[in-house]
């Protein structure tokens, strides 16, 4: 990647010149607007009136747009998006074992074969047909059964933190990318202004940044179709979490950068900076609302079928904890047991019941 | 305008009358060249040559907008055909204004006038009996002084009425 922060820097050093010396020319038209004559002055002449003129005011001509400085050193520190991806592809290492069945990670369209390690899991029970006993009954039919569901609904879990990094990495790439075309179309439309041209008739640009998030960040906890699908293969109570993605809002599709003057224009461009930067906030809380909401629904608490997908949001969140009742979230902890494996009776084994019969069970061989 | 940054400076254009005869290059804001296909020169008049230069006039501008429209487009990515259309009233004044600058450019030896209307309409005077008495390439050299003359003066007529306000 090239050298962003560095090409943010000395293009917009550029553009606030170019600002500079046009609205000086533009300020210093105005003063000799009422003398016509002037309109006779050769090339040389022309240009000797305007070096004086700019020698004189160029500080506080300069000093109108001394904002732009900050606005840009800003916008030259936003995140690295290399520095993100590493971290979402580090969470494969967590996706591979959790493969229970073949699944495919939504957020990048990647498939994982089943691991090795599942491949007798749904025969257990069988295996340990004659196994009896306190322990062997809760592990044959809660903790066996329920592993591989369980194994999967925790890969799309891990998958989602994958698909929130990805997102904020390609949120922060396109960002860079509106940046640079905000900078391009700036200075064009100073090229227009200079050349005494108007806008074009399409001088509005796309924001890259619209919609770029959507398809990775959206596929976790609220998924499109097939991430429906998953949840109901896996005999999950989830299937209920809607099929329908919730769009972040889109506050400004496209921007123009225009005005009939280099401080116009200016505004312009600050105006458009304001938009992007709204743009951004909205898709940062977007991704962190579908982190929420996978949160939530391992705690528990999903919405009800049929919520509108408008209206899919986490549960209201404020320092330390909840606002309670004021979403219409259920609470059912049979979902926590989907991504969660209930304790096995072994695990309280004491010294005193670890050789019991009736706890530790024992082989059928053994009966009588 | 004088700007350090402006691309205006680097771009450049050229024309050639339809029936072959006349050629001219804009190179930056204001520096121009004309030439003619060769013996041309010696066997015309005053008056067709000032015909074909009111013609080139008028094609060299077009060419040299078409081209800082496909320099724009380039730079943006996007096609940019021209200019939309005036959205305010005070916006369609102005561009009135510009289309009327009357622009004028005299080479120092007086043998070449050139006058045009918003660089669109051109007029050339050229003194009488100079074709084809005068050397061609001491013609040729005076019309571009002309032109660059007057282009000069258009665009300092231009900074100034695209700076007004015209609401």
């Amino acid at each position: 990647m090239s050298d962003y922060a560095g090409d943010v820097k000395s293009k917009a050093e550029a553009l606030k010149q170019k600002f500079i010396e046009l609205e000086l020319q533009w300020q210093m038209d105005q003063i000799y607007a009422d003398n016509k004559d002037d309109l006779q002055w050769t090339h040389e002449e022309r240009l000797a009136a305007m070096k004086s003129w700019e020698t004189e005011n160029y500080d506080e001509v300069a000093s109108w747009f001394a904002d732009l400085d900050d606005i840009f050193k800003e916008l030259a520190q936003m995140p690295d998006p290399t520095t993100i991806t590493p971290k979402a592809d580090e969470l494969k290492a967590a996706m591979t074992p959790l493969a229970g069945r073949p699944c495919d990670d939504l957020s990048e369209g990647e498939s994982y074969d089943q691991d090795q390690a599942y491949r007798y899991v749904g025969d257990t029970a069988i295996y340990l047909d004659e196994w009896k006993g306190d322990a062997a009954i809760a592990f044959k039919t809660q903790f066996a059964p329920a592993f591989q569901d369980v194994a999967v609904h925790e890969f799309r879990a891990v998958q989602s933190l994958k698909g929130a990094l990805m997102a904020e990495a390609e949120l922060w790439k396109k960002g860079r990318e509106d940046v640079l075309t905000l900078l391009k179309e700036t200075d064009a439309a100073l090229d227009d202004y200079e050349g005494g041209r108007d806008g074009a008739a399409d001088a509005a640009f796309a924001l890259a940044v619209i919609g770029a998030i959507v398809a990775v960040a959206a596929v976790p906890a609220t998924g499109g179709t097939s991430a429906a699908l998953y949840w109901t293969m896996a005999g999950s109570a989830l299937a209920v979490t809607g099929a329908a993605v919730s769009y972040p809002d889109e506050p400004k599709k496209e921007l123009a950068i225009k005005g009939d003057s280099p401080h116009d224009i200016c505004q312009s461009m600050r105006e458009a900076v304001v938009d992007m930067k709204l743009q951004w906030i909205d898709d940062e809380a977007f991704i962190r609302d579908q982190l929420y909401i996978l949160t939530d629904t391992m705690q528990g608490y999903t919405q009800p079928a049929g919520t509108d997908p408008d209206d899919v949001e986490p549960r209201p969140r404020y320092k330390g904890g909840y606002y309670p009742g004021t979403s219409n979230h259920v609470y059912n902890e049979k979902t926590i047991w989907e991504f969660r494996l209930p304790r096995p009776a072994l695990a309280d084994s004491t010294p005193g019941n670890i050789v019991d019969d009736d706890h530790m069970g024992r082989h059928d061989d053994f009966d009588d | 305008m004088e700007t350090r940054f402006s691309p205006l400076h680097n771009l450049g254009a050229e024309a050639a009358t339809p029936d072959g005869t006349t050629f001219g290059r804009v190179q930056g804001i204001s520096k121009v060249e004309v030439w003619f296909t060769p013996g041309y020169y010696q066997y015309a008049n005053d008056q067709r040559i000032a015909d074909k230069l009111e013609q080139l006039g008028r094609l060299l501008w077009t060419a040299r907008t078409k081209e800082y429209y496909r320099y724009k487009s380039r730079k943006l990515n996007r096609v940019i055909r021209g200019e939309s259309r005036p959205e305010t009233p005070a916006q369609e004044r102005r561009r009135d204004a510009r289309n009327n600058i009357v622009a004028v450019g005299r080479s120092g030896d007086g043998l070449v006038e050139l006058e045009s209307i918003g660089l669109f309409q051109w007029r050339a005077t050229i003194a009488p009996g100079t074709v084809p008495r005068v050397d061609e390439a001491e013609f040729t050299r005076a019309c571009g002084e002309a032109a660059e003359r007057l282009v000069e003066q258009h665009v300092n007529k231009l900074a100034w009425v695209w700076a007004q306000n015209y609401s």
